[in-house]
């Protein structure tokens, strides 16, 4: 039993000398996110995920210092970081001056991007029929 | 018999240790919103809660190049004085006090105690065994924040950069609990540093522990006469 209780230690001591950090600071509407651990290593290429409430804002990877820069549409986020080995850390956040026009710009170009990419898509089809029909002439 | 009378004074002050105290409201921060340490300097003996006046000192972040803003204050109706430093990012923080050569007339000698701190912010734990580059320093092999009473406090002595062996180390809890010392040998724990400058210690209660590797050297003068000066080492560690 007490072998058991040592090794499940030893585990929870693996566990918290792997421990991610993740520190983020505001400024207006950009979100610097900084992720690292507790020997000063940065969270390299870890994953990045933004939410606000159940929608997913950003799948994103930090860069080799471990950091991301966000600008922020929705008042409420959720940032969380993963690392390839399962660790994970997350914050939630009020961004601070935010301004009603950037959530709305981001909306539109959100609305465009999946107009253009619903267009990008019928052409697509339009083109594999076309070659199709040029093939069987 | 007057004569007697300043000898056993002068005994039963030589009898308690001096420690310069630089005492931080947090060993660690983790709280964005509680990121403004506030510090508390004087000269005093800190098991017993006795002090002596402070003259004004200087305390820097890290290096030199960053002093730290002073104020006056009172403790233990002494002057002493307080500072205060917000911290922004995470990181490992160093704080050392550089105070006035103090004369110790009953000890015949200037006492010149340089004490640091450390404390690490928002999980950063890279660097606090790296020495700050001071003449007289303790640089800690046991991570000096997040400790619990029963741990080892482990630390190397450096004099000029190098390991400083044979040294002894005074070493005292900042009794703020209202313990009394079974005798007057208590009070004051010495270890001494072995060939390498390294010195261990359990520190066998919670609150702020005082290490000061004390080394003689070189002399200032007072009213004519040179008197030898008592560096100190210092640093302030925390155990819960």
């Amino acid at each position: 039993m007490i072998r058991y209780l040592f090794a499940f230690w030893l585990l929870l001591g693996t566990a918290w000398a792997h421990k991610i950090n993740l520190f983020i600071s505001q400024e207006g509407e950009r979100v610097e996110i900084y992720s690292y651990f507790a020997n000063g290593n940065p969270c390299k290429k870890c994953q990045l995920l933004i939410k606000n409430h159940d929608t997913i804002l950003l799948k994103g990877v930090l860069n080799d210092e471990g950091k991301y820069q966000y600008l922020a549409t929705h008042k409420n986020l959720e940032i969380i970081v993963n690392t390839e080995g399962g660790h994970s850390v997350k914050e939630e956040i009020e961004t601070q001056n935010l301004h009603p026009q950037n959530l709305k710009s981001h909306l539109q170009s959100e609305q465009s991007k999946e107009q253009i990419n619903a267009m990008l898509g019928l052409l697509l089809i339009f083109l594999i029929f076309f070659l199709l029909k040029k093939i069987k002439q | 018999m007057k004569k007697i009378a300043v000898w056993i004074v002068s005994l039963g002050v030589v009898a308690h240790a001096h420690f310069l105290t630089l005492l931080p409201s947090r060993d660690t921060v983790w709280d964005k919103n509680e990121t403004t340490i506030a510090f508390d300097i004087a000269f005093m003996h800190p098991f017993e809660q006795t002090a002596m006046d402070m003259e004004a000192p200087k305390i820097y972040l890290n290096n030199r190049k960053t002093p730290l803003p002073l104020t006056q204050s009172r403790k233990l109706e002494h002057k002493a004085w307080r500072s205060s430093c917000t911290i922004k990012t995470p990181s490992v923080y160093k704080f050392f006090v550089e105070p006035q050569p103090y004369f110790e007339s009953a000890e015949e000698k200037f006492i010149l105690h340089i004490p640091k701190v450390i404390i690490s912010a928002f999980g950063m734990q890279k660097g606090w065994d790296e020495p700050i580059g001071l003449k007289y320093e303790i640089v800690p092999l046991t991570k000096p924040f997040g400790l619990y009473s029963g741990n080892q406090f482990r630390a190397k002595v450096l004099h000029d950069g190098k390991p400083a062996p044979d040294v002894e180390v005074e070493v005292e809890l900042y009794n703020v609990f209202g313990l009394q010392a079974p005798t007057e040998a208590h009070i004051t724990q010495i270890v001494k540093t072995d060939a390498n400058g390294i010195f261990s210690f359990v520190m066998n209660h919670k609150g702020w522990w005082g290490f000061a590797a004390l080394i003689q050297e070189g002399s200032l003068e007072h009213e004519g006469r040179s008197y030898p000066v008592e560096n100190g080492a210092l640093m302030w560690v925390k155990a819960y």
